[in-house]
């Protein structure tokens, strides 16, 4: 080569790194000291000698730049969430959180009010506590356990209400019917058609005139009442139990399909715990607020003149209702004393009792049933229907 | 994989591992490059720490750019881009104080002159305008041939062409004062 050839190879080679000499290049310079000291003193230019505190602190450089490194990664992580976003964005996203809050919200209480809604369909409260005197328990649905009972305590359909001795309490119901029970009783509360069932106890009823006109009515272990707007008093003893009638007309039916008893106002009408009727009177006023009188429970013996449970019945009783004016024992009570409403047939002021026959009325004896139709056999459950207009 | 392995790995290779998860390795292009990067950077700088704190800069730049590297072309040039567009970012962002370009029509004069040091580049070498010392770096000591320069620094193969030639020529020249007549360049 010569020092032509080397100068261009400088100049124009593809690569003319000094630590890539060529071979020839090499052998050149071998034997051209101005070549020699020409790339000699390139090379001497060239080389950019690092400062000694540069190439010292290249270790942590390399440190330095991985903890930059990584310290970005977890910023670029961060950066990938919601975090990452701009000032504005994140202020645009307030109100959506809102919205989406507000509808969770509304679904929610939604959701709850509906299912609120649900169980007040089956458990809405139906009668108020309004009076308590000593001991009260009540039984909650669905519970087997008493607890104490206080004033204005809501009652719903299956709630039991139980009263000690020398107790008492009373309860109001949504159309403003009023029961009032008596010491060692027990009463149920039910829904709207029929109002509780009364398994023990004296019990005052005030059953408020329903609109529109239809009974309701008080089960009883001895039989259905229907109620029409009413007082009446029943007591459901052990062995003995009573409706006395202060207003309007009850009808009582026994569940033992002895047929339907109806009662107006001055009536009592006994009967034992199988619903087999004892006996039936007429009281006097000062009898029926007697017997209204919770506090003192005065025996319906006292107040009936009536000592003997075993009394010839007929002998007492006044007149009843004969069974075939009753279409049909079966046949619900009160849609006969709804008809007897509709009809205009009575009033409040005069009640007007559905034909009653009396003993003495009774010539054919056919027409006379062979069996006592309140000493009906068997001792199944009967019905008390209770009418009051 | 030994660290001697690793070595045996050209940039690509190992590009192509980093990529896949073997972050580690890129210690091995940091200690493959980190000495031409700094000769790089002094060219422009006339502040140690803040050629440091730039190559970190470039580093960090390099490794967090690399799933854009095409692997078209060397990585050795691609990295020199990376290099000298940090440089320039920096300067424009007036982070670096002591920045020495011609190319951008910076007044030397006005950049403070650090204290001389016999590790920097040679009278001759410093008497040149930091473009052309650029240029000749690029060519001489990293090996690169005008079209890879002319990427690098944006020149066209011509210009680059000339500088080399021009500074060949005065250093001959220089060579020539200094050589014995009989010595000079009387082959040619």
């Amino acid at each position: 080569m010569s020092c032509q050839k080397a100068r261009e190879w400088l100049e124009n080679s593809s690569a003319a790194g000094l630590s890539k000499l060529p071979a020839d290049l090499r052998q050149h310079l071998v034997e051209c000291p101005a070549c020699a000291t020409l790339i000699s003193k390139i090379s001497y230019q060239c080389v950019t000698r690092l400062p000694e505190n540069l190439v010292a602190g290249i270790p942590a450089m390399k440190k330095q730049i991985w903890a930059e490194i990584s310290k970005q990664r977890v910023q670029q992580a961060e950066k990938t969430g919601i975090f990452a976003w701009p000032p504005l964005w994140k202020l645009a996203f307030i109100p959506l959180i809102l919205l989406l809050s507000l509808i969770v919200v509304y679904v929610k209480s939604n959701t709850t009010t509906r299912v609120d809604d649900h169980k007040a369909g089956l458990t809405s409260a139906v009668a108020t506590v309004v009076r308590i005197s000593n001991q009260v328990e009540r039984q909650c649905a669905g519970s087997i356990d008493f607890l104490e009972v206080k004033a204005a305590d809501l009652l719903v359909p299956g709630d039991a209400i139980k009263t000690g001795k020398n107790s008492s309490v009373e309860l109001i119901f949504a159309d403003g019917s009023k029961i009032a029970f008596g010491s060692e009783a027990y009463f149920q509360v039910k829904g709207e058609k029929c109002l509780g069932d009364h398994r023990l106890g004296r019990a005052v009823f005030e059953i408020k005139k329903q609109t529109p006109a239809v009974s309701v009515e008080v089960s009883t272990p001895q039989g259905i009442t229907a109620v029409l707007g009413t007082v009446f008093v029943q007591e459901l003893g052990k062995e003995k139990c009573f409706i006395a009638v202060a207003e309007g007309v009850v009808e009582f039916r026994p569940n033992n399909n002895a047929g339907k008893h109806l009662l107006r106002k001055g009536d009592l009408l006994r009967f034992d715990s199988s619903g087999k009727i004892i006996d039936r009177k007429e009281l006097d006023s000062a009898a029926l607020l007697k017997l209204s009188d919770l506090a003192g429970l005065v025996p319906v013996e006292t107040v009936s003149g009536l000592n003997s449970v075993g009394q010839d019945a007929s002998s007492t009783i006044i007149p009843e209702a004969v069974p075939s004016e009753i279409p049909d024992a079966s046949e619900s009570s009160t849609e006969e004393i709804d008809k007897i409403i509709d009809e205009g047939e009575l009033s409040s002021d005069s009640v007007q009792i559905v034909p009653i026959i009396g003993t003495e009325e009774l010539t054919n004896e056919e027409d006379v049933p062979n069996k006592d139709p309140y000493q009906p056999e068997g001792t199944g459950q009967s019905s008390l229907g209770v009418s009051g207009f | 994989m030994t660290s001697a392995d690793n070595q045996k790995n050209t940039d690509e290779q190992l590009v192509a591992r980093i990529l896949r998860g073997e972050k580690k390795l890129f210690d091995v292009l940091f200690d493959r490059y980190i000495e031409r990067l700094l000769r790089y950077v002094v060219l422009f700088l006339k502040s140690d720490e803040e050629a440091r704190d730039l190559t970190q800069e470039i580093f960090i730049k390099v490794f967090r750019s690399l799933d854009q590297y095409k692997f078209m072309g060397k990585f050795e040039r691609w990295l020199f881009v990376i290099a000298r567009r940090t440089l320039i970012d920096q300067y424009r962002k007036k982070k670096l104080k002591t920045f020495s370009f011609d190319s951008m029509d910076m007044d030397e004069s006005a950049i403070p002159v650090q204290e001389e040091s016999p590790d920097k580049a040679p009278e001759l070498l410093q008497g040149l305008p930091v473009r052309d010392r650029e240029i000749l770096q690029l060519r001489f000591m990293e090996n690169m041939s005008y079209e890879e320069i002319s990427e690098i620094t944006g020149m066209t193969q011509g210009s680059l062409r000339n500088v080399v030639c021009r500074w060949i020529r005065r250093i001959q020249e220089d060579n020539s004062d200094e050589l014995p007549k009989s010595q000079g360049m009387a082959r040619e």
